[in-house]
């Protein structure tokens, strides 16, 4: 098993608040314009779980899920 | 832990309860776990009621924190409408409005703070804004009126003022203070702020404090302290909070200016811990006793003491303060905290521009930055704040990201030379 994490946004849920982004401003982003967040990759590497575990906890509309594993 | 921990009452059922709650169960605790939560609302997001549920053109939809999913997955036994009335630390129960009294091995209280309030002459309570029903109860008013007074200019107040004038409404904005947030912000991103505001139209009645109100919705009058009377049909407080601590008179839980806690989140009574709001800790990045009144500190501290109450920790609490607020459609965040006496530095983009980062420190320390825009750098910032980085430390950073600063001249050297010249 890859030690990858894979990262999933909930786009009906996302309010586009933009707190991951300064957790994480290499995997999410608010653009301009955009009504929600978007992935700029959709997986990261086992040495930032911890980065990503703590932008899906303050996430306030808990929109981000992590899965470990490959991708399915 | 200690044999027979199995009885876990969170009170409070919102950011800091319900991640306590999460953080006891990731670090393995099966016990019972009972969370209390006065309101009947489903547990619900309160930022946005002040951001996008304030300017909703239809009915506003509260923001759910937890899936009943989670809830159920979690084993929580969520008790909504049922508020903790009294705390018994000698035998160890939580008595609620119920009339129940639920036993415990260790209590987390999250019950978070309410509005501070102000009352007009004939003893009457002014509205402010915590709650779905006080949302309810301004969004009615907006539609009727059309014009509104805000007492307080603080994050709370400046974004409620933001989000009327975006649903037509002309506001008024009172405040003792010369300039809407000066302490939190210094004089010229106080500054800076007043005139977003003055730009789209809000008024600003400041410097000058208010001595009393009088009147109901409809009509009122507002006395203020230069002797002038300002008429307004709708007054709404914003003032500050308070920690809703009420219920545990004579409890033996020490309270000063909110639960007192060690770093960890300990009480002075064995086995209650307190998170979130309600909680006054000495915080060891800010190197004094604090509560921190924002939505992703409840959320991370409230996990955090879930986490060190399953696996009999005792490990300290020192996440970097973070807050945002949604102005007009920008997004400002700050990480830290300024301090009194702060000198500040604009280090990318510009106040002018309307996308800044800003750095606050004072003698060789850094302790806060501010950022309209350029979000992407804040993480960075955010990590030397964690690990107590320097001034030094904090320009070495900027300079990498922004090659052309200039680090001789602050802006708030600036500011006082412009004022000057003005002057
Ligand atoms: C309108 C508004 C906008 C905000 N916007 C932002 C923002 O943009 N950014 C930011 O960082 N922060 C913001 N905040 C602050 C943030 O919401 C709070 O810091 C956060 O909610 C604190 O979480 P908490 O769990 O400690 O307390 P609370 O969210 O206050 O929750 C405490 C819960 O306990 C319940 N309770 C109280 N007493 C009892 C009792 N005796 N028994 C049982 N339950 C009880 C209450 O009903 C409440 O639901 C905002 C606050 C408001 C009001
Ligand atoms: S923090 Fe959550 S709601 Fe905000 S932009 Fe990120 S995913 Fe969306």
């Amino acid at each position: 098993m890859s030690d990858n994490l894979s990262v999933s946004l909930d786009g009906t849920r996302c309010k586009s608040y933009g707190i991951c982004v300064s957790v994480m401003p290499d995997v999410f982003d608010t653009p301009p314009g955009s009504p929600t967040a978007v992935l700029l990759r959709d997986t990261v590497d086992a040495d930032e779980r911890e980065d990503l575990e703590e932008a899906a906890r303050v996430c306030p509309a808990q929109a981000i899920a992590l899965n470990s594993g490959p991708r399915p | 832990m200690t044999g027979g921990f199995e009885r876990v009452v969170v009170v409070g059922a919102s950011a800091a309860g319900l991640s306590a709650a999460d953080g006891l169960r990731e670090a393995g605790f099966t016990g019972s776990i009972t969370v209390l939560g006065a309101e009947l609302h489903q547990p619900y997001d309160r930022p946005t009621m002040s951001k996008a549920l304030l300017v909703a053109e239809e009915d506003p939809q509260l923001l759910e924190l937890r899936s009943p999913e989670r809830i159920e997955a979690n084993r929580l036994d969520l008790r909504l409408g049922h508020a903790a009335a009294g705390l018994d630390v000698d035998r160890r129960y939580v008595v609620t409005t119920y009339g129940e009294a639920l036993p415990w091995d260790a209590v987390v209280i999250a019950c978070g703070s309410r509005p501070r309030e102000m009352r007009s002459l004939a003893g009457e309570v002014l509205p402010a804004l915590r709650t779905p029903e006080d949302l309810r109860v301004l969004r009615e008013a907006a539609a009727r009126y059309g014009e509104m007074t805000m007492i307080g200019s603080g994050f709370i107040g400046l974004e409620v003022a933001a989000g009327l004038v975006a649903r037509g409404v002309a506001v008024t904005v009172l405040d003792a203070l010369p300039l809407p947030l000066e302490p939190v912000l210094g004089t010229e991103l106080a500054t800076h702020l007043r005139d977003l505001h003055t730009a789209r139209g809000v008024r600003f009645r400041s410097a000058v404090a208010v001595a009393s109100v009088t009147g109901q919705p409809g009509a009122y009058e507002v006395r203020l302290t230069d002797g002038s009377v300002h008429r307004t049909p709708f007054v709404l407080t914003g003032i500050g909070a308070e920690p809703a601590v009420d219920w545990l008179a004579g409890s033996g839980i020490e309270v000063t200016g909110g639960i007192v806690t060690d770093a960890a989140g300990r009480t002075n009574v064995p086995g209650v811990w307190a998170a979130g709001d309600v909680a006054a800790f000495h915080h060891p990045l800010l190197g004094q006793r604090v509560r921190v009144e924002h939505w992703t500190h409840a959320v991370e501290q409230g996990r955090h003491i879930g986490l060190n109450i399953a696996r009999g920790e005792t490990t300290p609490y020192q996440g970097v303060p973070y807050f945002w607020t949604d102005q007009y459609g920008m997004r400002f965040q700050c990480y830290g905290r300024r301090r009194a006496g702060d000198r500040s530095l604009v280090v990318e983009g510009s106040l002018d521009a309307g996308e800044f980062l800003v750095l606050f420190g004072h003698a060789g320390e850094f302790h806060a930055a501010f950022a309209c825009g350029h979000v992407r750098s804040l993480r960075d910032y955010r990590k030397l704040l964690a690990r107590g980085g320097t001034w030094d430390e904090a320009l070495a950073l900027a300079r990498t990201n922004n090659p052309v600063l200039d680090t001789t001249v602050s802006c708030t050297d600036r500011k006082e030379r412009t004022t000057h010249e003005a002057a």
